[in-house]
């Protein structure tokens, strides 16, 4: 057991240093660039192919979707105002009354 | 085996729900707490547990990382966080994170913590009808929780953070990593999107392959002992088990928090407003680990992160970044702890 956690540790503590290492962070950043850029030129190319063809491509509706999403978040600001509105507030309190009413009652009947 | 459609819907996602990852976790009870989803907007989904006892004190929303899956929270019955609260009269609900769609992209920092998160809480004060509810977060959820009770105090009672990164400028290897000027980030998000979650995973992986290959060894020496497999299989799949990054908020976890040290320069701005850690002024638990190699305990929450008359309580812990979470000390000390704190 002793002989594992040694080995656990030296491997762990050695591995620490090289994966902090300038030179190993340059160059697998530089590795990582490389790959994001051939798959963005791919993704470009095919962008490019289905806007040939007159067709929507998957950026496209990503956008649209991303737009769908932030009406969302704009529709539901709008309701945060409106139930922050002096009508609203007390139309809550209405209904939490009724809320603890129903409640007794339900309670009354049990 | 069947699944039935409650459970997949409650303890899964839709895009999540199938294959044999989701039997396997049907088959071990991962994630079984009884649940029901009340409120959804894009990957995020709130969950309200079932109340098995009478209600003690304010809801507690739970935020789990937004690497990984929420059921560490919720893990195996009898080593679960949440089953504790439950079983303690505590109204629990948790935010799930799914596996991000492509549009979500776009989505900001700003817009998941002022936005989805905003509409969870006031989801579960609607539900719970309550002016004010606790937060829990653990890991990066805990820095998410942390920036939005900074935001909006007057809705937070009490904010508890398990092994959660607010100080980035110690956060060790992963801290090298995200600082390194070689990792281009626009590049990265032009080209994926989303954070690929297998990327992250494999950088995990690279933080202690030592302690990787002990585990498997300690695990095959344990072969018979069927309770310590049933964890250690749930443990393993959760591990293995991520939901990418969402690429804009990957950018500002980078750049904004790692590069920055957003939470300390005033770097981030939520709804129109800077936070800052100083700022906070809701009573914080704060949950370190000296072992633990993910947030290394001078990045967490400390009582000099805030000012004098803020009241913070630490708990030191052990463990690992989750074994101080799920461990049989947490189980005994921990959970009460967080327990009686919320009360």
């Amino acid at each position: 057991m002793l002989k594992l956690e040694q080995f656990e540790k030296g491997l762990d503590e050695n591995l620490e240093k090289v994966l902090k290492n300038p030179l190993f962070l340059q160059a697998v950043g530089t590795a990582l660039n490389l790959n994001s850029y051939r798959k963005a030129w791919m993704n470009q190319a095919l962008t490019t192919g289905w806007k040939l063809l007159q067709l929507p491509n998957k950026r496209d509706q990503e956008r649209t979707l991303h737009l769908i999403n932030e009406l969302h978040h704009r529709i539901a600001e709008l309701e945060a105002k409106l139930d922050q509105s002096p009508d609203a507030k007390s139309e809550s309190r209405i209904l939490r009354k009724k809320k603890t009413l129903n409640g007794s009652e339900l309670r009354s009947i049990q | 085996m069947q699944i039935s459609a409650e459970y997949l819907h409650t303890h899964l996602s839709e895009r999540d729900a199938t294959g044999p990852l989701a039997a396997l976790k049907k088959a071990l009870s991962i994630g079984s707490t009884p649940a029901q989803v009340i409120h959804q907007e894009g990957s995020l989904s709130l969950l309200r547990y079932h109340q098995t006892e009478e209600v003690v004190g304010e809801p507690v929303l739970l935020i789990p990382s937004l690497i990984n899956r929420h059921y560490i929270l919720d893990l195996l019955p009898g080593k679960s966080l949440v089953e504790y609260l439950v079983s303690k009269g505590h109204p629990v609900y948790l935010i799930r994170w799914e596996t991000p769609g492509d549009e979500e992209r776009w989505l900001t920092a700003d817009r998941l913590i002022g936005g989805r998160i905003h509409r969870a809480v006031t989801a579960v004060m609607r539900d719970a009808d309550s002016d004010q509810i606790h937060l829990l977060g653990q890991c990066i959820g805990g820095t998410l929780a942390a920036a939005y009770a900074i935001r909006y105090p007057e809705r937070i009672k009490r904010l508890a953070l398990i092994t959660t990164p607010v100080d980035f400028d110690d956060t060790g290897t992963i801290g090298s990593w995200a600082k390194a000027p070689s990792l281009n980030l626009e590049a990265l998000m032009e080209a994926y999107g989303n954070m690929p979650w297998p990327m992250m995973q494999a950088a995990f992986h690279l933080l202690r392959p030592g302690a990787t290959i002990g585990k498997y060894i300690r695990a095959s020496r344990r072969i018979t002992d069927k309770a310590f497999l049933r964890s250690f299989a749930a443990l393993e799949i959760w591990a293995n088990d991520n939901v990418s990054f969402p690429g804009s908020c990957y950018r500002t976890l980078i750049q904004t928090f790692y590069r920055e040290n957003g939470l300390l320069s005033g770097a981030l701005r939520i709804d129109g407003q800077v936070v800052r850690l100083q700022d906070l002024s809701v009573p914080v638990l704060s949950l370190a680990s000296a072992a633990d190699h993910i947030v290394p305990v001078g990045s967490t929450l400390q009582p000099k992160h805030l000012q004098s008359h803020s009241e913070v309580s630490m708990i030191y812990s052990e463990g690992g970044h989750i074994g101080c979470l799920l461990g049989k000390r947490a189980q005994k000390e921990l959970w009460p702890r967080i327990s009686q704190w919320l009360n």
